[in-house]
């Protein structure tokens, strides 16, 4: 054969190599919009203290208690009550209100240990909700906690009382142990935390 | 080269997927209010004197004889409180006398309600104020001769035990 002829047979398989490599690297695309209408938007849970709605209590007897002035004894249960309103809106929202993220009844965690009052006093929330109870809104009958549950798309607003007994429990004689003592209360929190 | 410069763009893919999916997991709605800026709770205190109204004077009796003192317990601090008394004697007369315990219904008049040493009242009473109690020593009547001249010691005490403030 002569070299020529070679050379052109060479150059030809060549040319079919790279056309076959190029043909292997072709793709089709096509795109579409995912819809039209696709603004999502969040919904809202928020909880706003009512403006001079605190009060302090004594339990018994509902006399108004001073925390500046009063003094509280082993067996004494003081109430504090605070009027919120509360915003809760999606299609699926659940939330629960707690007192220091706990929705049940729960010894107060103690700053210093070394304070027996610190130590000994136990918070208890109770939720009763201001008129008629909208729907979607639950007042566990077990921990007296508040859950709401699929409040809808629009924003539902409605008003709980929230109280939290703070108690000094009476139990064996402890001498005078936890007299004249003190505990600050105002890092407390009442919170509406959503829930799964 | 290829290789190269798609090896970052996957990593980088993988980090942003990996973020978006911390995000979506641990993200939940929350709305905290502090209880009440004013919100220090602070202990009381209890405190309880007693001094006799009325002293029991316990020299020259005889078998048979009763005397009578009044002791007053005066509460101090916060809360209200209820109490117990409790009498013990000593001296080589204690053997041959007996004590009873009685409510006071006035200044110096003696009622008839036993105390029970020892036993908390089952009244409560009122923050501050004062409980009369009643304290009879009585010499047995069938004390012997010897008893004559012996000493006899009588301690008498008060406690207090806080109850609600209301």
């Amino acid at each position: 054969m002569r070299k020529t002829t070679k050379g052109a047979i060479a150059v030809g398989a060549g040319v079919a190599l790279l056309l076959g490599g190029a043909g292997t690297m072709a793709y089709w695309t096509d795109s579409s919009d995912l819809d039209s209408n696709t603004t999502v938007t969040a919904g809202n849970l928020d909880l706003a203290p009512v403006a001079a709605s605190a009060a302090w209590t004594w339990k018994t007897g509902g006399q108004t208690f001073v925390p500046a002035t009063s003094r509280i004894v082993p067996g004494d249960t003081v109430v504090f009550t605070q009027r919120y309103t509360v915003t809760a809106q999606g299609d699926r929202l659940k939330a629960q209100l707690m007192v220091n993220g706990v929705p049940t009844k729960t010894a107060h965690t103690p700053v210093n240990p070394a304070n027996v009052l610190d130590d000994k006093l136990v918070l208890t929330p109770l939720v009763t909700v201001v008129g008629t109870l909208p729907a979607g809104v639950v007042v566990a009958a077990t921990n007296d906690s508040l859950t709401v549950t699929n409040p809808g798309a629009a924003a539902l607003t409605f008003q709980v009382d929230v109280k939290v007994e703070v108690e000094f429990p009476f139990g064996t004689a402890d001498a005078q142990n936890g007299t004249t003592q003190s505990v600050d209360l105002s890092k407390t929190t009442i919170s509406l935390n959503q829930t799964v | 080269m290829r290789l190269s410069t798609r090896a970052p763009a996957v990593a980088a893919v993988a980090v942003a997927l990996l973020l978006v999916g911390s995000a979506t997991a641990y993200g939940s709605w929350a709305r905290s209010r502090p209880l009440d800026s004013n919100a220090t709770i602070s202990s009381g205190t209890i405190g309880l004197t007693a001094a006799w109204t009325s002293p029991l004077s316990t020299t020259q009796m005889w078998p048979g004889q009763s005397r009578v003192g009044t002791v007053r317990l005066t509460h101090s601090g916060n809360g209200r409180w209820n109490y117990a008394v409790a009498v013990a004697a000593s001296g080589a007369l204690a053997p041959d006398t007996t004590f009873a315990l009685t409510t006071s219904t006035g200044p110096g008049v003696c009622g008839t309600t036993p105390i029970t040493p020892g036993a908390w009242s089952t009244t409560t009473y009122a923050t501050g104020t004062s409980v009369d109690v009643c304290v009879t020593v009585t010499l047995s009547p069938t004390a012997p001769s010897a008893s004559q001249g012996r000493p006899l010691s009588i301690q008498v005490t008060g406690s207090a035990r806080n109850q609600p403030t209301y």
